[in-house]
C-alpha cells in the first residue's frame, strides 16, 4: 500500500512544480507551491505512519505553520507588487532586469 | 607607591588625552577662550599629579615600581602590558614635560587665541602631552614605541597646523617621513630585543643585558641609536628639524625643543645598561653627537631666520646630550636636557614673542633696536641667550661644563681617540653657540630698529609663563653641579660654614634609576681647569659676536663675508644637504618609483591582473547572463535542473 | 469504509484538484482546485490513520490558507471580471464538491474506527513529542510566525 501514497505524493508534487512553472500568475504560482509542499507532507506522514515514528507527523504540522507563514507573507509581497507595478504576471515584473 | 599613589599616576597619564578629546569632539562647538583654559588646565593638574606622586612616594621609587594598567599583548609566553615604570627618572621627566607643557598651553592661549584653527590646536597639543607621557612612563618598549608614534604623529599634525599653505602642509610630510626611517630601525631595534631577551621590560633587558653578546649587542644599540637619530634630530636624519619650524611658535617650543626632540637622549637613558654592552655604540653616539653639535652650530652662525637659528641651536644642543650619552654620563646628559628644556623652550616663546610683536615677522636683518619695545622679552632673551652661551651662573653653564668635564676623562676601548675629538668639537661648538646666540641677540634687539611694522609687547598671559621659566632656567644650574665647580663654590662657603661638602644633586637623585660605571676616579685640578677653558670659550664666543653684530652693519663681517664667500655661502646653503638628499636619495627614489609603477603597476598589475580578470569577469558574466534572464520559469527550471543533478550524484547513481 | 477505498477516493479527488488549479484559466478556479485538494489531503491523512493531522489539515489549508488566497484575489483583481469567487457552473461545482468532501471527512474523523491495517496514530503522544523533544522547534516555529505576521504588515502596508 505504501508505493501507491509514495506515487500520489510524487505526483502531486510534480503538477504543483508545473503550476510554479507554466503559470505567469504570480497568485498561482504561489498555489502551487502550496501544492508541493502539501505533497511533501503526504510523504512525510506517509512514512511516519508506516514506520510507527511520530517525527514525520510533526514535522508535518511544522510544513503547515511554515505554509501559512510562507503564504501571508507571499501574498503580501504580492499585493505590494500589484500596487508598484499594476499587474501580478511574472512575466511584466522584471524590473531588475532593465 | 601605595595603590593611590598608582592610581594617581594613571590619572596623570590619562588627563591630557581626556583634554584632547574634550577638545577634539567639541571642535565645532567649544568657544575658543574655553578651549585653551581646558587643555591648560588639564596639563596643570597632570603636572601637580606628578608632583604629589614624586613627594609622596619619596624614597620608595628609589627601585623602579611598575603600575600595571591592563594586559595589553599576549603572544605565546611573551607578553607587554599596558604598564607604567614609576622611578626618578621617569618622574623627573614626567614633571619636567607637564610643567613646561603646561606654561607652553598657557603662553599659546595668548599666541594663539586669534587663530580659526584654535580648538584643534589644544587639542593636538594635549594629545601630544598625552603621547609624551605614555613614553615616558612605559614600562616597556613596546608601549614606548607607541607613545614614540603618538609624539611623531601629533608633531606631524602640528608642523602642518595652518596646512592650507603648500609649503607648511610640506614641511610635516618631511617631518613624518624622515621620522619613518629612524623608526624603521628602532622597530628593528625592538624585535631583536623581543628575540633575545622574550621580554618587553625595561627592567629585565637592563637587569638581564650582561648576557648579550657583544655583536648583538652592537646591532641592537646601534639600531636603537638610529631611531633616535631621527626623533631626536641628529646626523643623518635631522633634516626635518629645520623646516618643523612651519609650525606655531609654541609647538616648536615644546615639541622641536623642549620635549619630543629629547625622547632619544631619554630611551638610551632607560637602557642604559643595555647601551653599555657595547663601545662601540657608545663611540659612535658620542662622535655623532659632538659632530651634529658641531656641524649645525656652524650653520646656525649665519642663517637668517629667527626660528631656524634655533631650530639648528636645538639639533646642536641635543648634539651635547648625545655625547654625554655616548660618554656613559646620563645624569649630565638628563641634566642638560632639562636645563635645555627650560632655556629652549624660553628662547622659543620668546622668539615667538618677538615674531608676535612683529605680526608673524622672522627674518633677523628686518628686526633690530627692539629692546626699546619689547623691554620684558627683551631682558628674558638676553638672559636666556646667556645661559646658553654656557655663561655662569646660569643652568647651562653647569649642564654644558659637566658634558665637558665627563666626555674628557670618558676612556673608550673601543675606540681611544674618540673622547678627545669629541672634546675638541664639544669646545668648539660652545664657541660657536655663544657666537651665534649674541649674533642673534644684537641683531634682534640692539641698534636700530628696520622693519615698518610696529612692534608692541606681548599680553600678559604670554609673558607671566615666560618669566616662570627664566627663573627655571637661572636658577635650576646648581642642583646639578660637578664636582669641580662644587670644589671652587666650597671655598668662600667654608668662610661661613664649616664642613660644607656640595655635591651633584641631581646626580644623587636620579643614581639609582640609571646605569652608572661606579665612580670614575676624579682630579678636580683637571676639572677646575676644564671649567676655566669653557667659561673662557664661551666669553669669547659671546664678545666676539657682540663686537661683530653690536653695530648692526659691520665692516668687518661684510668684509669676512665677501672674502670667504664660499666658506658662508656653504654655511648660509646649510652645506647642501638638503640638495644632496634631494640628489642622492630623493631623486632616484623618485626614478625607481616611476620605474616600478610602469613595470609592476602599470603593466603586472593592470594590464596582467586586472586586464585578466576583467577578461575572466567579461566571459564568465556572458555565460551567465543566460541563466539571469528576469523570467520566473526559466529560473526555476534552472534551479529544477540543479536539484535533478545533485539527486542524481546522492541517489540516482 | 475500508482505507484504501478512501485513499483512491482522495487520490483521485486531490490529482482533480491538481489538475484543476493548473489548467483553470481562472484564477478563482485554480483556488477552488486547490482547496479540493487540500480537503482530499485530509483524506488521505485520515486514510493513513492519523485523524489530528487531517484535522489540522483542513483547519489550517482549507481554512486559513485556501481563504487568504481568495481574499487576495479580491484584492488585486486586476481586470475587474469576477465579481464573486463563485461564478459560472464549473467553478460552483467546485466548490460544491469541495464543500461535501470536507463534511464527508469530517463525520469520517469524528467516526474513526481505526480499523486501517496501520496502527492508530496516537495524538497524546505527537503533543508529547511537541513539549519535550521537539520543544526547541515549536518555540522557533512561533518566532517564524511572528515574524512573518510582522513582515506581512509591513510589506504590504500603503506607503503614506
Amino acid at each position: 500500500m505504501i508505493y501507491q501514497y509514495i506515487v500520489l505524493s510524487l505526483i502531486l508534487f510534480f503538477i504543483g512544480l508545473i503550476t510554479v512553472i507554466v503559470r505567469r500568475n504570480l497568485i498561482v504560482v504561489l498555489m502551487g507551491i502550496e501544492f508541493m509542499l502539501n505533497a511533501a507532507g503526504i510523504m512525510f506522514v506517509t512514512y511516519s505512519r508506516f514506520y510507527n515514528n511520530y517525527s514525520g507527523e510533526f514535522i508535518t504540522l511544522v510544513i503547515m505553520l511554515i505554509a501559512a507563514c510562507e503564504m501571508a507573507i507571499g501574498l503580501s509581497v504580492v499585493v505590494a507588487m500589484f500596487r508598484i507595478f499594476g499587474s501580478v504576471k511574472s512575466n511584466d515584473i522584471r524590473e531588475l532586469r532593465n | 607607591m601605595t595603590d593611590k599613589l598608582s592610581s594617581l599616576l594613571v590619572i596623570a597619564v590619562l588627563l591630557p588625552f581626556a583634554g584632547a578629546l574634550t577638545n577634539g569632539l567639541l571642535v565645532r562647538y567649544m568657544p575658543r577662550k574655553i578651549s585653551g583654559i581646558i587643555a591648560s588646565c588639564t596639563i596643570t593638574f597632570s603636572f601637580l599629579l606628578f608632583a604629589v606622586v614624586y613627594i609622596a612616594a619619596g624614597n620608595a621609587i628609589r627601585i623602579p615600581y611598575v603600575v600595571q594598567v591592563a594586559p595589553w599583548l599576549f603572544l605565546g609566553d611573551f607578553n607587554a602590558g599596558i604598564s607604567f615604570i614609576a622611578d626618578r627618572l621617569s618622574l623627573i621627566m614626567a614633571l619636567m614635560v607637564t610643567g613646561v607643557s603646561a606654561l607652553i598651553h598657557f603662553y599659546s592661549i595668548g599666541y594663539m587665541g586669534g587663530d580659526r584653527g584654535v580648538n584643534r590646536y589644544f587639542s593636538y597639543l594635549n594629545l601630544f602631552v598625552g603621547f609624551m607621557l605614555i613614553l615616558v612612563m612605559a614600562e616597556n618598549i613596546v608601549l614606548m614605541f607607541v607613545g614614540w608614534e603618538g609624539v611623531g604623529l601629533c608633531s606631524y599634525l602640528l608642523i602642518g597646523f595652518w596646512f592650507s599653505e603648500e609649503e607648511k602642509a610640506n614641511a610635516g610630510r618631511k617631518a613624518f617621513i624622515v621620522n619613518r626611517i629612524g623608526d624603521l630601525a628602532f622597530i628593528i631595534g625592538i624585535f631583536l630585543i623581543l628575540g633575545y631577551f622574550n621580554s618587553a621590560s625595561f627592567i629585565s633587558i637592563n637587569a638581564n643585558s650582561y648576557k648579550i653578546p657583544e655583536m648583538t649587542a652592537f646591532a641592537v644599540t646601534l639600531l636603537l641609536f638610529i631611531g633616535a637619530t631621527g626623533k631626536s634630530a641628529q646626523i643623518p636624519l635631522y633634516v626635518w628639524l629645520p623646516d618643523a619650524m612651519a609650525g606655531p611658535t609654541p609647538v616648536s617650543a615644546l615639541i622641536h625643543a623642549a620635549t619630543m626632540v629629547t625622547a632619544g637622549v631619554y630611551m638610551i637613558t632607560r637602557l642604559g645598561s643595555l647601551f653599555m654592552m657595547s663601545d662601540m655604540t657608545l663611540a659612535v653616539i658620542m662622535l655623532t653627537g659632538s659632530f651634529t653639535a658641531l656641524f649645525s652650530a656652524t650653520i646656525a652662525t649665519t642663517q637668517n631666520d629667527i626660528k631656524k637659528i634655533l631650530a639648528y641651536s636645538t639639533i646642536s644642543q641635543l648634539g651635547f646630550m648625545f655625547a654625554a650619552a655616548g660618554a656613559f654620563a646620563f645624569s649630565a646628559a638628563m641634566f642638560h636636557l632639562i636645563t635645555h628644556a627650560f632655556f629652549k623652550a624660553a628662547l622659543f616663546l620668546l622668539a615667538g614673542s618677538v615674531i608676535h610683536a612683529l605680526s608673524g615677522e622672522q627674518d633677523i636683518n628686518r628686526m633690530g633696536g627692539l629692546e626699546r619695545h619689547l623691554p620684558h622679552t627683551s631682558l628674558m632673551f638676553w638672559l636666556a641667550s646667556l645661559t646658553i652661551a654656557g655663561i655662569p651662573p646660569f643652568s647651562a653653564f653647569f649642564s654644558k661644563d659637566e658634558i665637558l668635564y665627563k666626555v674628557f676623562i670618558n676612556e673608550n676601548p673601543a675606540a681611544h681617540f674618540a673622547p678627545k675629538i669629541a672634546y675638541i668639537m664639544l669646545l668648539l661648538t660652545s664657541f660657536m653657540t655663544a657666537f651665534y646666540i649674541a649674533r642673534l641677540y644684537f641683531k634682534v634687539f640692539s641698534g636700530d630698529y628696520k622693519g615698518e611694522k610696529h612692534p608692541h609687547e606681548s599680553p600678559r598671559i604670554m609673558i607671566v609663563p615666560l618669566y616662570i621659566l627664566t627663573i627655571l632656567f637661572a636658577i635650576s644650574g646648581p642642583f646639578g653641579m660637578g664636582g669641580g665647580i662644587a670644589h671652587i663654590m666650597e671655598m668662600p662657603a667654608k668662610i661661613f660654614i664649616k664642613n660644607i661638602h656640595l655635591t651633584n644633586t641631581f646626580q644623587r637623585i636620579l643614581e639609582p634609576s640609571i646605569a652608572s660605571f661606579g665612580s670614575v676616579s676624579s682630579d678636580v685640578s683637571t676639572e677646575i681647569l676644564l671649567i676655566f677653558v669653557s667659561v673662557a670659550v664661551a666669553f669669547a664666543g659671546w664678545f666676539s659676536g657682540r663686537y661683530l653684530y653690536y653695530q648692526q652693519i659691520s665692516p668687518v663681517v661684510e668684509s669676512f663675508n665677501r672674502k670667504f664667500y664660499p666658506l658662508h655661502n656653504l654655511l648660509y646653503k646649510k652645506y647642501y644637504i638638503d640638495e644632496i638628499y634631494e640628489f642622492l636619495i630623493v631623486r632616484p627614489y623618485i626614478y625607481i618609483s616611476k620605474g616600478l609603477y610602469g613595470l609592476i603597476d602599470r603593466f603586472i598589475i593592470e594590464f596582467v591582473f586586472i586586464g585578466l580578470l576583467v577578461k575572466i569577469v567579461y566571459v564568465t558574466g556572458f555565460v551567465l547572463r543566460v541563466f539571469q534572464n528576469g523570467y520566473l520559469y526559466k529560473i526555476i527550471c534552472i534551479g529544477i535542473t540543479g536539484l535533478g543533478i545533485i539527486l542524481y550524484f546522492m541517489v540516482g547513481r | 469504509m475500508s482505507s484504501a477505498l478512501l485513499f483512491y477516493m482522495s487520490a483521485v479527488l486531490a490529482l482533480s484538484g491538481g489538475f484543476i488549479m493548473l489548467f483553470s484559466k481562472n484564477t478563482v478556479g485554480s483556488a477552488m482546485g486547490l482547496l479540493l485538494a487540500f480537503v482530499a489531503t485530509a483524506g488521505i491523512y485520515l486514510s493513513l490513520s492519523s485523524p489530528f493531522l487531517a484535522l489540522a489539515q483542513i483547519f489550517l489549508y482549507s481554512g486559513a490558507v485556501a481563504v487568504l488566497i481568495v481574499f487576495a484575489i479580491m484584492m488585486i483583481d486586476e481586470q475587474k471580471k469576477y465579481e464573486l469567487p463563485v461564478h459560472g457552473l464549473f467553478t460552483k461545482s467546485l466548490a460544491v464538491i469541495s464543500v461535501l468532501y470536507t463534511i464527508y471527512i469530517l463525520i469520517r474523523i469524528v467516526r474513526f474506527s481505526g480499523s486501517s491495517r496501520v496502527a492508530l496514530s496516537d495524538t497524546s503522544e505527537l503533543g508529547r513529542l511537541m513539549v519535550s523533544d521537539y520543544l526547541l522547534h515549536i518555540e522557533a516555529l512561533s518566532v517564524i510566525l511572528i515574524v512573518s505576521i510582522m513582515s506581512a504588515i509591513l510589506v504590504a502596508k500603503r506607503k503614506s
